[in-house]
């Protein structure tokens, strides 16, 4: 299997975020994998390395959904390919 | 797959990955002097416990406990304690009897509290127990026998994703073998309890999880204190962890898949073998100290952007699966598996890379925290002095 061309994982069929694994620019069409299968999305902020953007339009109050868990919720709309962090995400436990 | 590796075998029955003389000033008075008779001895390991008389209560079991953990850690050959304090220096040693190791105990008060006649007669006493520990040998012995500690520190999604899962399979294959690891860090198992707990081996070791994760979270609230900048910290924001339970998710990888023995206080020895949780404070000095006071004789420590903090009993294995970290930390990490987080190698080939290393590591190849003596040990406080 040859997995090397790819930009970002979606760790889970569930997810609404994906992880980058390197650098990437605003408006870049990338490679997304999932399951080993790939697949070309677009990106709406530059990204940096192992930051997350979404997958798709999470709107305020969503759960966010990495490794197919509940690792937050959205603060903001966050329109899809837009870089998700503190900014629009908040714990649900801390 | 190897099955052995080269160790030290301890007379009450444990093995060691490294023949050391522990020097161990158990009273704040003495730490300087027992800081120069190490400097001078070669290969001894120093550990300084800079308080004394005041410590009451929960305090002094946890400290004492954690002094006679440090010593009868397997890596420990024998032992110099130094104290100012002769019944607590009397008691300690007594506490050693049963790890069958030399064990010498010099007071400042047969010094007539003259330091530099501590220092004289501390470099003799010493010099003949190194001596004497250079006498024993490595053997071929099973992995039953080690306990790992599993840390993870200046975390970044990376960890999550490569670094903490292949961890996760090491402690799963360790445990195959019969032998033993634990996993810290409570306040890292906060909004990941449901994936421990589901490992629990009984609904009293559930039950046990959840109130330490409560105990760490009531403490932070209690002090007023937001997680977001604690925990996850500044640097693993910045390096893309969001939340603490994306942090705990990431985190709890580590521990693999296998059942989940019991939750143990720092620093204490787990009473039978397989995985175990320790509850315990989640930065790398205080939580790797407990693991080797627990005696684990080896840690992992996965990083994300790097962290050169190692444990000074316990060789500490540094790796990263952060490609920007694995270019530059190349005196830092032991290990790099950023190849498997850019897709380039299968996670299983990785494994099987790391396992070697952990042969070799455990059969005396040197990690770089060793040669470069970026270690040390502290003990955890939990109530004030008198």
């Amino acid at each position: 299997m040859n997995t090397k061309n790819f930009d970002a994982i979606i760790l889970d069929p569930i997810d609404n975020v994906g992880t980058t694994i390197k650098l990437l620019k605003e408006n870049s069409n990338i490679i997304l994998k999932i399951e080993n299968k790939l697949s070309q999305f677009t990106l709406k902020d530059n990204i940096n390395l192992c930051h997350k953007f979404s997958l798709n339009l999470i709107n305020k109050g969503d759960k966010i959904i990495k490794y197919g868990e509940v690792i937050g919720v959205a603060t903001a709309n966050i329109k899809m390919g837009k870089h998700v962090h503190i900014h629009n995400v908040k714990s649900l436990r801390g | 797959m190897k099955k052995y590796f080269y160790g030290y075998k301890r007379k009450n029955g444990t093995i060691g990955i490294r023949n050391k003389l522990l020097i161990i000033s158990i009273t704040g008075l003495t730490g300087p002097t027992a800081r120069k008779i190490s400097n001078l001895l070669q290969g001894s390991l120093f550990v300084d416990n800079p308080y004394g008389g005041g410590i009451i209560g929960e305090d002094k079991i946890r400290q004492d406990n954690a002094i006679i953990g440090f010593a009868k850690n397997p890596n420990i050959g024998a032992i110099l304690i130094i104290t100012a304090d002769p019944p607590k220096g009397h008691y300690i040693k007594s506490a050693l009897d049963n790890s069958k190791k030399p064990v010498e105990l010099l007071t400042l008060d047969e010094c007539n509290h003259d330091a530099i006649k501590l220092l004289d007669l501390g470099l003799r006493v010493g010099a003949k127990l190194t001596k004497h520990i250079s006498n024993y040998r490595r053997e071929k012995v099973p992995f039953s026998e080690l306990t790992i500690g599993l840390e993870c520190g200046r975390s970044d999604p990376s960890s999550g994703l490569v670094a903490n899962p292949l961890m996760g399979l090491i402690a799963d294959r360790l445990i195959d073998l019969g032998g033993s690891a634990i996993i810290g860090e409570t306040i890292e198992w906060l909004g990941a309890e449901h994936l421990l707990q589901k490992r629990a081996q009984s609904n009293e070791v559930k039950t046990k999880i959840s109130n330490a994760v409560d105990f760490q979270r009531n403490l932070a609230k209690s002090k007023g204190i937001d997680l977001l900048g604690n925990n996850p910290g500044h640097q693993n924001i910045q390096a893309g962890l969001t939340t603490i339970e994306e942090k705990s998710i990431g985190n709890v990888a580590k521990s693999g898949s296998k059942k989940i023995e019991n939750v143990i206080d720092w620093g204490n020895k787990p009473k039978k073998k397989g995985m175990f949780l320790m509850h315990a404070p989640a930065y790398a000095p205080e939580s790797l100290s407990g693991f080797s006071s627990a005696s684990c004789q080896m840690i992992l420590f996965s990083t994300g952007v790097g962290n050169s903090f190692n444990n000074h009993i316990s060789p500490t294995i540094k790796y990263s699966a952060n490609p920007y970290a694995c270019s530059q930390l190349n005196e830092q990490l032991d290990f790099k598996c950023s190849d498997v987080f850019v897709g380039e190698k299968l996670i299983e080939k990785s494994l099987g890379e790391f396992w070697e290393l952990i042969v070799k590591i455990c059969s005396g190849s040197l990690t770089w925290g060793e040669i470069l003596n970026d270690s040390s040990e502290v003990f955890s406080r939990i109530d004030r002095s008198l």
